[in-house]
């Protein structure tokens, strides 16, 4: 008994030594990634995470940051939420200086979290909610994306100023709170605009119809005048309400999420026209010289380019981490995170980025409005809101 | 008016869907006692079988660009094939099995069945586009009425049709009949157990694999999880119709597919996101005053 006491009492003091030693002896800068590389959440992870890689794998190839060379580090949420928080403590105790989280804020906050706990700073590969960041995480954490709000916001903006529709009708698909926010921008920035919100519907993602909308739909277009419809959804139900839409011989423009972007949804509703959605990067042709390079090299890397824009956003964010460690001179939470939160439109691949001490997610940042058409997706224009989200509608405190 | 009867349209065509649904999970449940969650993942499988099995985001058809003569029975055959294999990996071993232990193997089928989707053809949601020409409108007046929604209760019809027919009048429908109405005493009187909980299985694939191509027309996406908001709605449909009757569970399925449509096209906008909580509060309703279900079964009892 007294041995085994013994034994025990050697081996915590062993760990107590072995822990802080783990995570001072490496020489290099760690970036941990616990993300879903398993499980349905691996569809929105998995490019993001590759593409974080390719950063790496750049940065180390220029010579590192701060003189030294990038560690990746990796373990699997498994789309689960407690696999994430143990994936996310598990990386944190190997050492990690960035911690690199699951792309929704649901999947992802587990783990942002213990990154929070350790003193360390954590980003979201592309979520869109606002508390994915200082309110809902702490004011180590940040996300690479734009808030979905900004989505709504741009397309009602857009829609207004360039496709001249005046009276819109919102159909939301209330399965994830990321639809709801899109469509709290729209109906924001729609009416003061100008415009008018003739009526709103809801549905589910998996619904297996949406007639009755669409019967609510026809008699707003007839007695209302309906010119463009904002769908705000994520698929399968999105691609599937543009069928259905479709196939009931609905042809007004539809505005749609960034949700949406990705050709590969196109075979449910062939021929579809008058569709338009925002986003920051396109995966084919975009116009800047510099998104087609970096595509080019995730292709080559990867064996085909990404599917859809949400493999660009962190690009962006670690080109912003690595500017502010290098000013720092550390990679130390606190002094990284007030340079980071002095970023006021500042450049990157992708465009101009911003940060505060309350918010760690785009609100403001001009967007790619693109259109489908005859199969494939082209870039229109780009697009920035001038009007300043509120925090009531960044955190739908109406609804 | 005009509107009034375009909702019922509406109802009466997701009434229908439902309705299929339910009847596959009613026959299950008729002979086996099994309340098979499972049913919803059967629809899922037939909706993938359509397309060239990879991981690729982008999906191409395979057997969906088969003549429908020959499509059909493919897709049914492979849902039957997948039924039949979890009755004899699963639910053959567990047959002296009480009811909530069959329930809770179902449950693990599906989520086996969902993973086995999640693994072979990637995580993310595929399109298809199966017959769109279904898609079109017939305009009566001014009524809509999409030539799905007539195809989907014309099919439905026709089935329970065949279901019943094979029920009465055929050797293996009356065996199956008897070994719904006691099991035991059936067995005893010649009935081989295993056959017919086979063709029950094989009856309910064959139905979810209708399901599915109606399903995947309508919504042209595919996803893993697409079956089970369906089996969900089918098995209460099952309950508030009356456990163990068949044509129970059609009935049911209409009352629920009628009930939501009207609840999503007359409750006031800030309510519709609760369209669901107040379906399954009239369930409850149907079944405080018929607690036996609308069409109770003559072979259940009240157990309390």
């Amino acid at each position: 008994m007294k041995k085994s006491l013994f034994l025990s009492a050697m081996l915590c003091g062993a760990l107590a030594l072995g822990a802080p030693q783990a995570a001072t002896a490496a020489d290099d800068i760690t970036i941990g990634m616990a993300v879903a590389y398993s499980g349905w959440m691996e569809a929105y992870d998995g490019e993001a995470a590759k593409m974080a890689e390719l950063w790496i794998e750049q940065t180390n190839a220029a010579g590192g940051l701060l003189g030294k060379q990038i560690k990746v580090i990796t373990a699997d949420t498994k789309t689960d939420r407690v696999e994430g928080a143990k994936a996310g403590k598990q990386l944190i105790d190997e050492g990690a200086n960035l911690l690199l989280v699951s792309a929704d804020y649901d999947y992802g906050a587990p783990a942002a979290l213990q990154a929070q706990k350790a003193g360390v700073i954590s980003v979201f590969l592309g979520a869109s909610d606002p508390k994915a960041g200082v309110l809902g995480v702490g004011p180590f954490s940040f996300t690479a994306n734009n808030a979905g709000q900004l989505e709504g916001a741009t397309m009602g903006d857009w829609g207004y100023e360039k496709k001249g529709v005046r009276k819109g009708y919102v159909l939301l698909d209330e399965t994830i709170e990321y639809n709801k926010s899109v469509c709290a921008g729209y109906e924001w920035i729609f009416p003061i605009k100008g415009g008018e919100i003739i009526g709103k519907d809801t549905f589910k993602g998996l619904d297996p119809t949406i007639s009755s909308q669409i019967t609510r739909l026809s008699d707003a277009i007839r007695t209302g005048g309906v010119d463009h419809i904002m769908l705000c959804s994520t698929n399968p139900g999105a691609a599937s309400s543009v069928r259905q839409l479709r196939a009931a011989g609905i042809e007004l423009p539809i505005f749609a999420a960034t949700a949406m972007d990705g050709t590969y949804w196109l075979n449910s509703t062939p021929g579809l026209k008058d569709f338009y959605l925002p986003v920051q990067a396109l995966t084919v042709d975009d116009t800047r010289a510099d998104i087609n390079a970096l595509t080019a090299a995730f292709e080559k890397k990867f064996g085909k380019p990404p599917t859809t824009q949400y493999a660009y956003p962190i690009y962006a964010f670690l080109q912003l981490w690595a500017q502010a460690v290098t000013k720092a001179g550390t990679t130390e939470a606190g002094p990284v995170v007030a340079e980071l939160n002095t970023y006021t439109n500042a450049p990157t691949i992708l465009g101009p980025r911003t940060f505060s001490p309350k918010l760690h997610v785009q609100t403001d940042m001009p967007m790619f409005v693109v259109s489908y058409g005859d199969d494939k997706r082209l870039p229109v224009e780009e697009w920035r809101i001038k009007e300043t989200i509120p925090e009531a509608v960044l955190y739908r405190l109406k609804q | 008016m005009i509107q009034f009867i375009q909702n019922l349209i509406d109802a009466v065509a997701l009434g229908s869907i439902y309705a299929l649904v339910a009847l596959g999970v009613g026959l299950l449940f008729g002979i086996l006692r099994l309340i098979n969650f499972a049913h919803g993942d059967y629809i899922t499988i037939g909706a993938y079988a359509l397309i060239v099995p990879s991981a690729d985001v982008t999906a191409r058809l395979l057997i969906g660009d088969w003549p429908w003569p020959v499509l059909i029975p493919t897709i049914c055959l492979i849902v039957v094939i997948a039924a039949l294999l979890t009755d004899a990996a699963v639910f053959r071993p567990l047959r002296r099995a009480t009811s909530p232990t069959l329930m809770i193997a179902s449950f693990a089928v599906s989520y086996i069945i969902q993973n086995g989707v999640l693994m072979a053809y990637g995580s993310r949601p595929k399109s298809v586009d199966l017959w769109s020409g279904a898609n079109s409108q017939v305009f009566i007046g001014d009524l809509r009425v999409p030539m799905l929604q007539l195809i989907t209760l014309a099919v439905t019809l026709v089935l329970m049709v065949a279901v019943t027919l094979f029920l009465r009048r055929t050797s293996y429908g009356i065996q199956m009949r008897a070994a719904a109405e006691d099991f035991r005493m059936a067995q005893y009187l010649g009935v081989r157990g295993n056959v017919v909980i086979g063709i029950a299985f094989a009856l309910s694939g064959i139905l979810a694999g209708v399901v599915s191509l109606l399903y995947t027309t309508q919504s042209g996406s595919l996803s893993h999880v697409m079956g089970v908001p369906l089996a969900l709605f089918a098995f209460v449909a099952v309950v508030v119709g009356g456990m163990g009757s068949l044509v129970g569970a059609v009935v049911g399925g209409f009352v629920i597919g009628i009930t939501v449509t009207m609840l999503q096209a007359y409750l006031p906008p800030d309510l519709r996101a609760f369209r669901d909580a107040f379906a399954f509060a009239f369930v409850i309703l149907v079944l405080l005053v018929r607690p036996a279900g609308i069409i109770p079964s003559r072979s259940t009892f009240e157990r309390v």
